[in-house]
């Protein structure tokens, strides 16, 4: 038996490999280096490389103000959507620690919002926005076209977004929050702590590497909205809601210049990975304890 | 000038099953006293409603002269350690020991004065940086203790403090604790299930059972009168041997018959006791007790002078225990192992025969029902 | 002694201070008051809590409201919150004027498929990862890893294009072949299996049971849990998917619910109550799902998570 494993690699362990590793080459490998590829040239309609231009691509990009708006965009929309979505599932979580009559209901409202699809997310949000028959401007007695004007659309899409992802944060934080000891608040209650002193010495650092890790998730998944704004805004009004993952859809499918939309690719991805590799600096400095 | 006192305390759960029940107790200051019993038998409850921790459902609880049923748990001035230590992980050793004096928002000065106090007391000034993930489990417990002592409390909560350490770690921190509870001259109220704990640190002993205290007494007493059977058997280590066995009277002395006279084992109880015996039990079965040191070989008991008071009782070792400074025999007997301290000396083997006396005087008996101890007073207490 | 003596003496102080009655009283004082701050505390979460889920399920509510309105309704200034007619015909409309229930199908398959799939093809590249031993198994599974940090967005025009010189454009094996796998899912089942020791693997082996029987018989049993999260969230992000069926996908037969149903948001305020109908009618499935696998979600995949 010995002899035999020595003499040929067992190829075996490989075979499990393979319906993935296929997928993953196919899907996910060989179109990364692709776009790579594609963003250092001029394509023709079909996405076909036909003029090498290096990173002419790239410069272009930098120096329009069409990309910078975009990126400045999507700056301002994925914080105000990590923002709101964490905030959102932390104040739910900690509503939902202990329990009540009722919990069950609640807490299965609170994660609801991750089984809606984008895009019926994004009808609903329409209407509840509309300017004449929209409930929000009826509850609030305002006359606003939210949707199209410049100053509020982002703002609206990105609420809606934090929405949508809010109900997964509430799932990471109340398994965040049942891992806390609770014999610590015990001890807390019993060193005279009130309610508001636990929560800030105790509950909120005893969070932190859950937090870190919804943190670096919800990051990376609000680069990536797209359903939402397709349906609410197509990127405008004036360019206003026009972040990356939009401006490669538009560049690649309406002006067919798939090398600077591939270029665009290349960027995003390399935003995400700087963010993350820095979060993660950051976490091994900081965050984790245990 | 202090002290805890409860009165028919009482926790129900459900409305209707009892988990304590009628809890009658007042500890004095600087008194060590131990709540010991099996798991479930009450006294975590007990001492979770000192701390507030649990609502206390009947009765009224008084620290200090005031009645502190209502009181929220940080404002009845104790400090507990936990089981588990409950350390706050986020926080350094320095940041666990100064969290009670910061939520009461003394000076930073003055704080760090303490906590270098208490952490010298303890001897882990070195471990003030680390985070409790970093520590061992003695150190832990060290930094939790030293979390309680550093405000002066009415009173230290200990709530089996010293289970989750190792056998050695554990008779070390037993010692420390009684140190400490000299130095600091403060109230202590202790939970464990270890009877030796119990023995070893108590001032006073509360044994517990199904949420009902079952004495109350300086180590001493509950080991030497143990006011029923369930003490008996509980307190001590090998525990007492019970025997079945029926009264009689003999030439105007009373007589115990181990497992019925057709045997021809008997045990003569003289005296008083041997009094209240016939009077209450007399043709009746009984529980005698020994404990496993209160038993001897022939010559020893000449000796002491009870050899004519007991029919030798003739038994096979089944195990022997040599433990160094004594040996431990244990013979089977009315279907259970008895347990007999003899001195190191003593060379029988398994296998062999043995025959014991009992040190009548040192014998015990039980009311079959009740199982109360027939000859425990309570006002023999000293 | 000295102490307790003092005790001793102080006590018939203080029980002479206080009479039965004033005590009785002063207990049932304390006992209302402690009461009504614990009913006080519950009744405040619970407040809290009513606000909160009113306002994160404000969005759902007003959608099944309206889809309920007879389009009329909805046109007047009035707050109108409630149907006051309530009609099905919003559904009905919905169902007849775009192929929804060909959409519905569609989508169906194409989530039941990529989550099998996902399943299949995690559960036995974790196996490879957790079980076997064999050369580059750490840069293989790095390299997965990795694959988490790429978004899906960087990869889709390239995708695209292959698929598109491919020729499978508009089919469904273009809508689910993508997805069969992931990395999430491989991370997801590999923290389940580094849970069992190995000896469960190799005493398999000593009794001659084969690696695929051992899956099948051993470890899925064992990972009903890992399997049962997997399972709902894969389905439901599968069945949510926008963008890649948006642009693969072309005509009627092939359309999944997501992008059949914004052709109902045709901006024609005559029928938003229609759309909205409509919108409900595709939320139905996923929340359905999400409810009956909630437990099972949280249980295999968030405790897992924090821990790991």
């Amino acid at each position: 038996m010995n002899t035999g494993k020595k003499k040929k690699i067992n190829l075996a362990p490989y075979g499990y490999l393979l319906p993935c590793m296929a997928v993953f080459a196919v899907f996910l490998f060989y179109p990364f280096f692709k776009t790579i590829y594609l963003s250092l040239y001029k394509t023709n309609k079909m996405g076909e490389a036909k003029l090498f231009v290096g990173l002419g691509n790239y410069t272009e990009l930098l120096s329009s103000a069409s990309f910078r708006n975009s990126l400045k965009v999507t700056l301002i929309f994925v914080v105000i959507v990590v923002l709101g979505s964490m905030l959102l599932g932390l104040i739910a979580a900690v509503l939902c620690n202990k329990a009540f009559p009722g919990i069950r209901f609640f807490s299965t409202a609170y994660a609801l919002p991750m089984a809606i699809a984008s895009s019926s997310a994004a009808m609903i949000f329409q209407i509840m926005l509309h300017p004449s028959v929209g409930i929000v401007n009826k509850l609030l007695g305002l006359d606003i076209n939210w949707l199209n004007d410049p100053k509020t659309a982002l703002y609206c899409v990105a609420i809606l977004t934090a929405w949508l992802n809010s109900g997964i944060n509430f799932l990471y934080f109340s398994a965040g929050l049942g891992n806390i000891d609770e014999t610590i608040y015990e001890r807390a209650s019993v060193d005279g702590a009130s309610g508001v002193q636990q929560f800030f010495t105790l509950t909120l650092p005893g969070l932190s590497p859950i937090m870190f890790y919804t943190l670096v998730v919800n990051i990376i998944q609000a680069f990536q909205s797209f359903g939402q704004i397709k349906i609410l805004t197509e990127g405008g009004p004036n360019e206003s809601t026009n972040v990356i993952v939009y401006s490669i859809y538009r560049d690649a499918f309406f002006n067919y210049r798939f090398g600077s939309a591939a270029a665009q690719s290349v960027i995003l991805f390399f935003i995400v990975m700087l963010i993350t590799l820095v979060m993660f600096r950051i976490e091994k400095k900081g965050v984790k304890y245990s | 000038m202090s002290g805890i006192a409860l009165k028919n305390v009482c926790k129900m759960y459900d409305g209707a099953h009892y988990a304590v029940k009628d809890f009658n107790l007042e500890i004095q200051d600087k008194e060590f006293v131990i709540f010991v019993g099996p798991s479930g038998c009450g006294k975590s409850t007990t001492l979770r409603m000192i701390a507030g921790l649990e609502e206390i459902s009947d009765g009224e609880l008084w620290i200090d002269g005031e009645l502190c049923n209502y009181y929220e748990p940080g404002e009845r001035g104790l400090s507990m350690v936990f089981q588990n230590y409950a350390l706050y992980p986020n926080m350094t050793v320095y940041g666990n020991l100064a969290y009670a004096l910061k939520i009461r928002k003394i000076p930073k000065k003055e704080i760090d004065e303490k906590v270098h106090k208490v952490a010298k007391t303890l001897e882990i000034e070195h471990l003030l940086d680390r985070r409790p993930a970093a520590l061992s489990g003695g150190q832990k417990q060290r930094v939790a203790i030293g979390s309680a002592i550093i405000r002066k409390p009415k009173a230290f909560l200990m709530d089996e403090p010293l289970s989750n350490l190792d056998a050695k770690l554990r008779a070390q921190m037993r010692i420390e604790l009684a140190k400490l509870h000299k130095e600091l001259e403060t109230t202590v109220v202790y939970v464990t299930h270890d009877q030796t704990e119990a023995m070893t640190l108590g001032s006073r002993i509360v044994v517990m059972k199904d949420g009902v205290v079952q004495q109350a007494d300086t180590p001493q007493n509950v080991y030497n009168s143990p006011s029923n059977l369930f003490v008996a058997g509980f307190i001590g280590s090998p525990s007492m041997n019970f025997l079945e066995a029926w009264v009689s009277v003999e030439d105007g002395r009373t007589v115990l018959y181990p497992g019925g006279s057709e045997l021809g084992k008997k045990v003569y109880l003289d005296g008083e006791r041997g009094e209240l015996v016939r009077q209450k039990e007399n043709g009746k079965k009984v529980i005698l007790g020994i404990r496993p040191e209160d038993i001897y070989e022939y010559e020893e008991a000449v000796e002491k002078g009870f050899a004519q008071n007991c029919q030798g009782l003739e038994e096979t070792v089944v195990t022997r225990e040599m433990l160094g400074a004594e040996v431990i025999l244990y013979y089977e007997s009315q279907e259970r192992t008895h347990a007999v301290r003899l001195s190191p000396e003593n060379q029988t083997q398994t296998g062999e025969k043995i025959t014991l006396y009992f040190d009548t005087e040192k014998i015990h008996v039980f009311d079959m029902e009740t199982e109360e101890n027939l000859f425990y007073r309570e006002d023999v207490q000293a | 002694m000295i102490q307790s003596e003092n005790l001793v003496l102080e006590h018939p102080e203080q029980k002479n201070s206080i009479s039965k009655e004033q005590l009785l009283e002063l207990k049932r004082q304390m006992n209302s008051k402690a009461l009504a701050k614990r009913r006080a505390r519950t009744g405040l979460r619970v407040t809290a809590n009513f606000v909160l889920a009113f306002v994160v399920l404000l969005p759902l509510l007003y959608a099944v409201s309206i889809a309920f309105m007879p389009s009329g309704e909805l046109f007047t200034m009035d707050l109108n919150l409630v149907p006051k007619n309530p009609t099905f015909s919003n559904f009905k409309d919905a169902m007849t004027n775009v192929p929804l229930l060909r959409f519905i199908l569609n989508s169906f398959i194409m989530a039941g498929c990529i989550t099998l799939g996902q399943i299949v093809t995690c559960s036995l590249a974790a196996f490879a990862f957790s079980f076997l031993d064999f050369k580059g198994k750490g840069v293989l599974f790095m390299i997965v890893m990795a694959t988490m940090m790429v978004p899906g967005e960087a990869t889709i025009i390239s995708n695209y294009l292959t698929v598109g010189n491919l020729g499978m454009l508009d089919t469904y094996s273009v809508l689910i072949v993508p997805y069969l796998t992931s990395a999430m899912g491989i991370f997801l089942f590999r923290q389940f299996y580094m849970t069992f020791p190995i000896s469960l693997y190799e005493s398999a082996k000593l009794d001659g049971c084969g690696n695929l029987r051992f899956i099948v018989r051993i470890l899925i049993p064992l990972t009903k849990s890992a399997i049962g999260a997997m399972a709902v969230y894969t389905f439901i992000n599968a069945w949510n998917m926008y963008m890649w069926p948006l642009l693969v996908t072309g005509s009627d037969q092939m359309r999944t619910v997501q992008i059949g149903i914004s052709m109902l948001n045709s901006i024609d305020s005559q029928s938003i109550t229609l759309m909205i109908a409509g919108v409900v009618i595709v939320i139905i499935p996923s929340i359905s799902i999400f409810i009956v696998g909630q437990k099972q979600l949280i249980r295999g995949m968030f405790s897992g998570a924090v821990k790991g």
